[in-house]
């Protein structure tokens, strides 16, 4: 298990060139700092998790790489170019799943590939595939309300997945289902990533999860955010997620993390009780 | 979808990690049983009514002669409809209503849309538009017979009149109902205003839009005959003031009853369009009608509990 070095943006394997570069990034809303400094680095086909506790900034980075927002200081480049919205190579998955209630769950698996403009037999073929993928096969024309939260989740991760993105960027994709759903759910996500392998970018503020699921864990001080820590997850790459608690490497990893991540969640509970300001 | 449903639930159950909620199937039994038990009670209190009515009259509570009694206006329906002129009264009187009825919720569309999309507009006229919405427009019916003669013409524009802002604030509630995740669904994948739009926006406004049009039919229907009365002996409404000026209610309420018959058909043809159109909304209400109970985890609920508080970081 190693640690890298302080604010430290390193690469898995430093022979490829990172496809996400955030250089000295720092972005504020009206005059509070949300993020400080942040230098990050991502590899091609990289899965790495952001976790801090809430309100770190974790979700402004993400809507500055998203393109939804542009940060007030540094720069931000996604393949070589300055990130936007509406990039078929990059695809979005959010706590909520926003599925339109009015389509079934085909036309929400296609929704992202239709708004790109692709040709309907192209995306059918795609949404059905991924709706395989998630297992929802034979609910291809049932609508989102006749589905459970975990079965809609589903649905949004293959519309998410079904155009192929080079990238994905997770919000809490999984805070708002139940411990078992979350962990099917996050098993199924990691296996169709082993087979796509597209870079990902996962916020979250579960350590557990971060851990089970990615490569890389980027720990977040509290706001303003700033990088405390970053860890190599030394599990390998082929895992199951429904078996990961059984394993020590799993559990000495979150001790690690967790031991630097309550010095924030604590510091923060007494700023909370109004001492410091 | 039945079938499959339970189909999942015993692949989830082999996981171990699931229980099984069977009450899928006897939910959707207890639904259609719900349906044919209202269909039943509205007959029967159909038939009680009528029954009351007739006993009544007959027993002398209440004076035949101002109340009329089913035994004498459904007859009189009958040989107005076979020997009257009943059918093309009505037909005047439909025709001004679907006109009527046509132009209000095209022109409320419109200007819904506008005010929706629009904010400058909204600003603009919001005041105009609520301070013409509480005028009285029935007393407004003789300015329309001044400017539009006492033909149709001028009830077609006592309906536009009922119509067009009922239809004009319900399109404008509903498309601001589209909620904040849609939104930003449409912005990360680069979504054009106009297809935003027609692909986020106005799918999640049908049901209050449909809710509006309905109102605006009845609104058509009284604005038709209150307009008839005013203006003589025109349509159902010039009817009805011809046959109480001459005592005969048998004839008034059979003309009533037709009136009935033939909005409800209309209502109920619309209803048909609106199911057709807004299945998922069905879908979607499923179980949380009144007896309905115990489906927690099922999506139709929306799970208010189960979403994530809102996060100071997000945006």
């Amino acid at each position: 298990m190693t640690t890298a070095s302080q604010n430290g943006a390193r690469p898995n394997d430093p022979s490829a060139s990172p496809v996400v570069r955030v250089h000295a990034v720092s972005h504020a809303y009206g005059r509070r700092w949300a993020i400080r400094d942040i230098n990050l680095e991502v590899a091609e086909s990289e899965f790495i998790a952001i976790v801090g506790p809430s309100g770190c900034g974790k979700t402004t980075l993400l809507n500055l790489l998203a393109g939804l927002e542009s940060p007030r200081r540094g720069t931000l480049d996604i393949f070589g170019s300055t990130p936007r919205t509406g990039r078929t190579d990059v695809g979005y998955l959010f706590a909520r799943d926003s599925l339109l209630p009015w389509r079934t769950v085909l036309g929400n698996a296609e929704l992202a590939m239709e708004m790109f403009g692709w040709d309907r037999a192209t995306r059918q073929d795609k949404a059905r595939q991924m709706l395989e993928a998630v297992g929802l096969s034979d609910y291809e024309r049932a609508y989102p309300a006749q589905l459970s939260q975990g079965m809609r989740q589903r649905v949004a991760i293959a519309r998410t997945l079904a155009p192929d993105p080079r990238i994905v960027f997770l919000d809490e994709p999984f805070s708002a289902l139940d411990a078992q759903t979350k962990l099917l759910l996050q098993d199924t996500f990691r296996r169709i990533w082993e087979s796509l392998g597209s870079t990902v970018i996962l916020i979250t503020h579960d350590l557990a999860e971060a851990i089970a699921m990615a490569d890389r864990v980027v720990l977040f001080t509290r706001g303003p955010g700033r990088i405390k820590n970053v860890y190599v997850v030394d599990l390998p790459a082929k895992r199951s997620l429904l078996s990961l608690q059984g394993e020590q490497a799993f559990h000495s990893m979150y001790e690690q993390i967790w031991a630097d991540l309550r010095d924030e969640v604590a510091s923060e509970g007494e700023t909370a009780d109004g001492s410091a300001k | 979808m039945e079938a499959r449903s339970s189909s999942l639930v015993a692949t989830l159950e082999d996981d171990g990690l699931f229980v099984t909620d069977e009450i899928e199937e006897p939910q959707a039994n207890i639904f259609i049983r719900f349906l044919r038990h209202d269909r039943t009670i509205q007959v029967f209190a159909l038939c009680v009514l009528l029954g009351a009515w007739e006993l009544c009259a007959r027993a002398g509570v209440v004076p035949a002669s101002f109340t009329s009694e089913p035994s004498r206006f459904f007859p009189a329906l009958w040989d107005q409809l076979i020997h009257g002129n009943l059918v093309s009264l009505m037909g005047v009187t439909l025709t001004e209503t679907m006109i009527g009825f046509a132009l209000a919720s095209v022109l409320g569309l419109l200007a819904g849309i506008v005010l929706a999309e629009s904010r400058v507009a909204e600003k603009v006229s919001r005041p105009f538009l609520v301070g013409f919405n509480n005028l009285p427009r029935i007393a407004l019916a003789p300015l329309f017979v001044l400017w539009f003669g006492l033909g149709s013409s001028s009830r077609v524009a006592l309906i536009v009149s009922l119509g067009f802002f009922i239809v004009t604030f319900n399109t404008y509630a509903g498309l601001q109902a589209a909620g904040r995740d849609y939104m930003l669904l449409a912005k990360t994948l680069g979504v054009g205003r106009i297809r935003r739009f027609r692909r986020f926006v106005f799918p999640s406004a049908v049901p209050t839009i449909f809710s509006g049009l309905q109102l605006c039919l009845s609104y058509a229907f009284l604005g038709a005959v209150v307009g008839e009365m005013l203006t003589g002996n025109q349509g159902l409404g010039g009817y009805f003031t011809l046959q109480l000026s001459s005592f005969d209610v048998d004839n008034f309420f059979a003309g009533m009853v037709l009136l009935v018959i033939v909005s409800l058909a209309l209502s109920s043809i619309m209803r048909v369009i609106e199911l057709q159109l807004i299945k998922w909304r069905q879908i979607e209400m499923r179980g949380l009608e009144a007896g309905a109970s115990g489906r927690g985890q099922r999506g139709s609920n929306r799970s208010f509990g189960l979403r994530p508080r809102d996060r100071s970081e997000e945006f």
